[in-house]
């Protein structure tokens, strides 16, 4: 899975932070750090198993629990702002 | 570092000063309504009015109607009796036009002061708190530099100074009271001239030293100064923005260079201006 990357958006990072601004809507948002590190991994490419797996390793949280938060927070980043392909 | 200065009324029925480094004009042929202009403009540097000017308006009153048309360079003239909408729409169209002028500045709608030689901003929305603090921290050693407009070089990241008369939404606490004489109300608001504020005026631009996000906090006993991760201050700093369209990315990097270069805060502040302003003043950026 990768994030399409809408050319109406401004991504950037910041202290391990990404922040879009969504130029359509006139919208900014701020991601925290676990979404992120979501996010990163969504650009390279990576699909929600790979991030949960990867997300268990780094928080060491069961990685079904970690499966649940990653699709949870890809859902949300869906609508926020980006169209996966 | 300057002190409030004379009004800058040149002549009875006209008005120059500079804002930001252009020439305003203000030609109005009513002298008490000029006089009444001037009160607000005149915390701003003088000029003699024999160049021309970067921006001119014109006030001319309608015998008629007992009315007042304002003409801007750029607007549909405005029509009114009441001097208190008046100056708002000519501020408005001031504010608007110098953002054209002055499109490689940063304007962000902040409130500034400065102390030893570093410009402190108060970002926060409408009726947050920002003009009571700034007037509270005039009382703290601070000096003046804007209450609501505060526009940035970034590549200097210095603070140009917009030293109007401070607007007041509510009358501030006791022990901070606005003095008799002087304040203009206009019922929403309440105006306070530069000459009135028994501090210094800055005569900027200065270094920014500090950003603080201002947010009135009923529930806390203390005010609170927090501190708020870079992309929280960057997207809270974009919202405060007023030209970001006229910069590369919509302005996003120029927000991100000012967020990377100062401390940003969150400034939670309570009914106790007195600790606030304290508070604000132990900082050391």
């Amino acid at each position: 899975m990768s994030i399409h990357i809408d050319r109406s958006l401004i991504v950037r990072e910041i202290d391990a932070e990404v922040v879009i601004l969504n130029t359509r809507s006139n919208e900014i948002h701020r991601l925290n750090t676990t979404a992120s590190q979501i996010w990163r991994y969504l650009q390279d490419g990576k699909d929600p198993a790979e991030i949960a797996r990867q997300m268990a390793t780094d928080f060491d949280v069961r990685e079904s629990a970690a499966l649940a938060d990653v699709n949870s927070m890809v859902r949300e980043l869906k609508a926020l702002v980006a169209v996966p392909t | 570092m300057a002190h409030p200065s004379v009004p800058r009324t040149l002549s009875s029925t006209e008005i120059g000063f500079v804002a930001v480094e252009r020439r305003v004009r203000i030609s109005c042929d009513d002298s008490a309504l000029c006089d009444f202009l001037s009160r607000n403009f005149e915390g701003f540097d003088a000029w003699d009015l024999s160049e021309e000017a970067d921006l001119a308006y014109v006030i001319e009153g309608d015998p008629a109607s007992s009315t007042f048309v304002l003409s801007t360079p750029r607007r549909p003239a405005l029509n009114t009796s009441d001097p208190g909408k008046l100056l708002f729409s000519l501020e408005k169209s001031l504010t608007a036009d110098l953002q054209r002028a002055r499109s490689d500045l940063l304007f962000l709608h902040a409130a500034a002061l400065e102390r030893n030689g570093l410009a402190y901003l108060l970002v926060g929305e409408s009726g947050s708190g920002k003009s009571t603090t700034a007037w509270g921290l005039l009382r703290h050693g601070f000096a003046y530099l804007s209450d609501e407009l505060s526009p940035i070089d970034l590549g200097s990241l210095r603070v140009f100074r917009y030293p109007h008369a401070i607007s007041f939404k509510r009358p501030p606490p006791v022990g901070y009271e606005l003095p008799h004489k002087g304040v203009a109300d206009f019922g929403r608001t309440m105006r306070l001239p530069v000459t009135g504020i028994s501090a210094a005026v800055s005569s900027g631009p200065c270094p920014l030293g500090a950003v603080l996000f201002v947010r009135y906090s009923a529930d806390l006993t203390q005010p609170a100064l927090l501190s708020v991760s870079a992309g929280e201050a960057t997207a809270r700093l974009y919202l405060s923005t007023l030209n970001a369209l006229s910069h590369p990315s919509n302005g996003l990097d120029a927000v991100m260079r000012i967020v990377r270069a100062v401390p940003c805060f969150q400034l939670e502040t309570t009914a106790d201006l007195k600790a606030t302003c304290e508070l604000i003043g132990s900082l050391r950026p």
